[in-house]
């Protein structure tokens, strides 16, 4: 196939040419795979001319915009409003069960913690399924 | 601007900079889109989002490579994720998606005949054939955008060919 198609053959071009002229079949192949080739090679790609642009600019304009309203959240006032929330919900708790609080806790910090550093765990990454694959 | 210095630029967070790579690849990134898909309009949709999907990742991007290639790489991963999600068309139904330059010899007729043809083809099929005849892609070259080794290329190309060439010989396009 290498042959027909005007690419290096994985076999010495000597031993091609020896069975190439025994082969019939072979020869018959790589005589289709011509016509087939010299169709194809006589079309052209259409490259359009649409531009994405406008679109993509403002789509990774409008991505900047959110996140940059989304930086100012100033880290200590997010602690201490997790912390007031902690204290908040610990209140609620029947009888002052310390096994509830301790379970309780380490969910708020852990929530918080992921909403402060705005980053999804359930997020697909792209880059990563392009890779495996 | 060269696409390094416009990647670089990207990563400062330039987005302005990112407009002289998709304007200097979304022509042939929508051509390949549209070989993939067989649909314009999907097409269109799926560069959108592979060229957001490339600036979020440009962090990663090797310096020292070629930034096609790489971009073609989720390019792709986006037209299957597409082809996945959407009913699949019936031929009969199918537009010309414009996949081939007009008019084509031997006739404009045979040349929308033979779109046809390759739209009949699978997503993967008509995505290898046409890097291969279209843009003349070599077999190392082939392997390398489509990830898989040479040997596939070459087994997948024949059993590709074989289909093509039943089918155009029963449209007489080629003597079997």
């Amino acid at each position: 196939m290498a042959v027909g198609d005007g690419q290096p053959p994985s076999i010495p071009p000597e031993a091609v040419d020896a069975h190439l002229a025994s082969c019939a079949e072979c020869r018959a192949e790589i005589v289709e795979m011509e016509k087939l080739n010299s169709l194809l090679g006589s079309q052209r790609r259409q490259i359009p001319s649409d531009d994405l642009w406008p679109h993509i600019g403002q789509r990774l304009d409008a991505r900047k915009g959110i996140a940059r309203e989304r930086r100012p959240v100033p880290y200590p006032f997010f602690l201490l409003g997790a912390l007031l929330a902690a204290y908040r919900l610990i209140e609620l708790v029947p009888d002052r069960r310390i096994e509830i609080v301790f379970k309780l806790v380490p969910v708020i910090i852990a929530i918080s913690l992921f909403a402060f550093l705005k980053e999804n765990p359930f997020k697909v990454n792209i880059h990563l399924g392009t890779e495996s694959e | 601007m060269e696409d390094l210095t416009a990647i670089r630029k990207c990563g400062e967070g330039d987005t302005d900079a990112f407009r002289h790579l998709v304007r200097a690849y979304q022509g042939q990134a929508i051509a390949h889109a549209t070989s993939i898909l067989g649909n314009r309009e999907d097409a269109l949709d799926a560069v959108q989002e592979a060229f957001i999907d490339a600036y979020q990742a440009l962090k990663r991007f090797d310096l020292s490579k070629r930034f096609y290639p790489w971009f073609y790489v989720i390019l792709r991963n986006r037209c299957y994720k597409a082809a996945a999600g959407r009913k699949r068309r019936e031929t009969e139904d199918q537009e010309v998606a414009g996949l081939l330059a007009q008019p084509g010899p031997p006739s404009p007729e045979e040349s929308i005949s033979l779109e046809r043809t390759l739209l009949e083809l699978s997503e993967e099929e008509r995505e290898l054939i046409t890097l291969r005849h279209l843009d003349g892609l070599s077999y190392e070259e082939l392997a390398e955008r489509l990830e898989i080794p040479q040997g596939t290329v070459m087994s997948r190309l024949y059993n590709v060919r074989k289909k093509l060439r039943m089918r155009l010989a029963q449209l007489d396009f080629i003597a079997d």
